[in-house]
């Protein structure tokens, strides 16, 4: 967890530095990295995880409260009437937040995932069954879900920004009796809590 | 899975994961829509979007204008203005004591609406409602009033005192028109108006009206506030919608963005209206005071309709700088003028390195006029000027005070006057600098510039930043704080040669806001990669 709280720290740091003149002008400093905000994850997780069985969009959940409403406040989103900035620090709290957010969004999309026969109807596995416990079928989804989550095209021939994935689904499964829905799992929740889905 | 069994897992996926520190050269296009999409519409992209890529070189400059016209475009710069306009106005307490309906009960248990206190007082000779009976017979000799006929209002001992009651009537109430409430019939009288003891004649939605026993809260008790949540809630969400409604229109509506800070129309609905036209009359001295503008455009609608229409406001009205949302969110002239000086000249007021002193002999610490006091005229010698703008919108409350009947620049019967309109509104010592003078005119003798901007209003002020160029340049600047997360050049504020070209664009191109962004997020500095 430290380690993933210094990754955001850091990059949330970075891109401050100016670019080298171009044209006799400085050019304008570049883009620098924020996390997103409450609001927006409110309005991606329905992006991400897709609809339930009933069709409606799946979100966290406490309760019967979406959890991004239930917890606002101490996520640091603005009323405009006590807070009127928003906190747009990746603090430890806010980890653990999407930390519970995650576990609770991957359940529910892997379960209606489960249920589905035809995989272009799935978010999550939709290039991979539950049935398959290696091999091309788990990289392509990976890949996959590289893109859905992160944004990150991730082509045929290369590896290297699956491999950590494949590696964490083959020893989730492997720590789970064999069982490829909780190495779903778990890849979800990495890829939901990595720096590259609250950093943009 | 249990947390203890996946957390070794995910924190070894993370150890190797994070790239995100190494810096690169230009985001691919994949991160660049990624990027576009939370910054544009508030999310990120679905798979198909990303696949929509594979056949492009790029992210096609017509689907970031597509996304420019978005609904998602619209709520992300909602809440943009939010962050600048900070529209909660939860706490207000829009409501006067002596208008607010209280409930007795007939004996079935079953509410009957009246105004208790002083007006319950006056008309029954006690503070006690209505009797649980209907009110059938009505004064013959004011047709269409509905004032209980003297003949048929039974007269009885309450506590020992003789009180007249006269019964309940069965109406809709204004605030739910698909229920029948019972209300007592002095407070359904439908009489519009009524000579004052004054020798005035008064609306009987006025507060002045509350002396006067043949007026009540009209049809439907459309003068009265009703039960708390039914009707206050929507107006207070109507104040907020309607500052929305008003960012909606220079964001996706095609209006230009000086239109947030010149336009004098307005969007309503039915609470916003109905609220204005009978509620607000019945002013407050202690609390808000929203009472109509003179000349205001006062339309007739329900309180339950919810669709907004626009309506043309005054001309010293200026886009959501006099919208109630505004006023009385910020609801001192100084703090008004202070929040439109940050989100639309991008200044901020800073306290001084030094201290100052008297002995100095360039300013006092004893005087009267803010703008002369060490120490104080460093933030109020500006700050004075700006803040006159809004002199003349009531502070904690909307109206304009420009009806000179009723706010005559000079009143010297408030001198030494207690009375809460003088002590709310006039300089009542008369050893204080302008003794009787209307407040915003107390200096005017010393500052005659504070006249022309009293008399300008904030649309003065708006206009010289537009003119000025400031108003495209603050523009400019915060949408590419918003974009970048970064000032333009860091701290060094001295060198802009980037932002004047962007906001001579933009002023040029007609203050698109939909165009400015389309610059912004072209620009090579939004797509470099951290």
């Amino acid at each position: 967890m430290r380690r993933l709280l210094c990754a955001l720290l850091c990059a949330a740091a970075l891109g401050c530095q100016k670019s080298p003149p171009g044209d006799g002008n400085p050019a304008p400093s570049s883009r620098a990295t924020r996390r997103v905000s409450i609001e927006m994850l409110r309005r991606s997780f329905p992006v991400v995880f897709g609809s339930d069985l009933d069709g409606q969009p799946i979100t966290w959940t406490v309760g019967d409260q979406v959890g991004f409403d239930a917890f606002s406040r101490a996520l640091g989103e603005p009323d405009y009437f006590d807070v009127v900035e928003a906190n747009l620090d990746p603090s430890p709290l806010y980890l653990k937040f999407l930390d519970d957010a995650a576990r609770d969004g991957c359940g529910k999309a892997l379960a209606a995932d489960a249920a589905r026969p035809d995989p272009r109807r799935r978010a999550l596995l939709r290039h991979a069954k539950l049935s398959d416990t290696a091999g091309a079928a788990i990289d392509r989804n990976l890949r996959y879900l590289r893109l859905r989550f992160h944004g990150i095209h991730v082509g045929s021939r290369d590896d290297g920004p699956i491999a950590g994935l494949r590696e964490l689904f083959a020893n989730a499964v492997a720590a789970n009796g064999g069982s490829t829905l909780e190495g779903w799992r778990a890849v979800c929740i990495a890829l939901v809590t990595a720096p590259e889905f609250s950093l943009y | 899975m249990r947390r203890a069994v996946l957390l070794p897992l995910l924190l070894a996926f993370a150890a190797g994961a994070a790239d995100v520190c190494a810096p690169g050269d230009t985001l691919d296009k994949y991160q660049y829509l990624r990027r576009l999409s939370l910054d544009l519409r508030g999310r990120v992209p679905t798979v198909e979007e990303y696949e929509a890529l594979d056949t492009e070189g790029d992210v096609p400059r017509l689907l970031i204008q597509t996304w420019l016209a978005t609904d998602d475009f619209r709520l992300a710069m909602r809440r943009y203005h939010e962050a600048m306009l900070w529209p909660n106005l939860s706490n207000l307490r829009i409501n006067d004591q002596g208008a607010n309906l209280g409930a007795a009960a007939t004996a079935a248990g079953e509410p009957i609406y009246y105004t208790p206190g002083f007006r319950a007082a006056i008309r029954r000779g006690g503070d006690v409602p209505c009797g649980d009976f209907e009110q059938t017979h009505f004064d013959p000799a004011h047709p269409g009033e509905l004032r209980p006929d003297p003949a048929f209002v039974r007269t009885v001992d309450v506590n020992g005192v003789t009180v007249r009651q006269e019964g309940y009537r069965t109406i809709s109430p204004y605030w739910d028109l698909t229920t029948k409430a019972k209300a007592c019939a002095y407070d359904l009288q439908e009489t519009a108006q009524a000579l004052h003891p004054n020798g005035r004649t008064v609306s009987c939605s006025s507060r002045e009206a509350d002396a006067l026993p043949e007026c009540g809260c009209g049809r439907g008790l459309r003068y009265c506030y009703g039960p708390g949540p039914a009707v206050i809630p929507p107006v207070l969400a109507s104040f907020r919608e309607q500052l929305g409604r008003h960012v909606d229109d220079v964001s996706v509506g095609g209006r230009p963005y000086t239109d947030l800070v010149l336009s004098t129309d307005a969007w309503e609905n039915g609470p916003l209206g109905f609220w204005k036209k009978n509620l607000s009359p019945h002013y407050s001295l202690q609390r808000l005071f929203a009472m109509p503008d003179p000349g205001e455009e006062l339309p007739e609608r329900d309180f339950t309709d919810a669709t907004f229409v626009k309506v043309h406001r005054t001309p010293l009205h200026a886009g959501v700088l006099t919208l109630p949302g505004y006023l009385l969110r910020f609801q001192t002239a100084r703090g008004r003028a202070n929040r439109f000086r940050i989100n639309f000249m991008c200044n901020y007021f800073v306290p001084p390195a030094h201290v100052e002193s008297s002995s100095s002999g360039q300013c006092s610490d004893t005087a009267e006029d803010i703008t002369q006091r060490c120490n104080c005229r460093y933030c109020h010698s500006e700050l004075e000027p700006l803040a006159s703008h809004w002199g003349l919108f009531a502070i904690a409350g909307t109206t304009q005070m420009t009806d000179p009947v009723l706010f005559p620049k000079s009143n010297p019967a408030c001198l030494g006057a207690t009375d809460p309109f003088c002590a709310r509104f006039y300089v009542t010592r008369s050893d204080a600098h302008g003794a009787a003078s209307f407040l915003p005119y107390q200096f005017a003798d010393v500052h005659p510039e504070l006249v022309q901007n009293l008399e300008g209003g904030p649309r003065l002020v708006a206009r010289k930043a537009v003119d000025s160029g400031e108003f495209a340049r603050c523009a400019t600047q915060k949408l590419w704080m918003l974009f970048n997360n970064a000032a333009m050049y860091g701290d060094d504020a001295g060198i802009t040669p980037a932002l004047d070209g962007i906001a001579a664009e933009f002023a040029g191109e007609g203050y698109s806001l939909q165009r400015l962004a389309l610059r912004i997020v072209t620009d090579p500095a939004y797509r470099r990669a951290r």
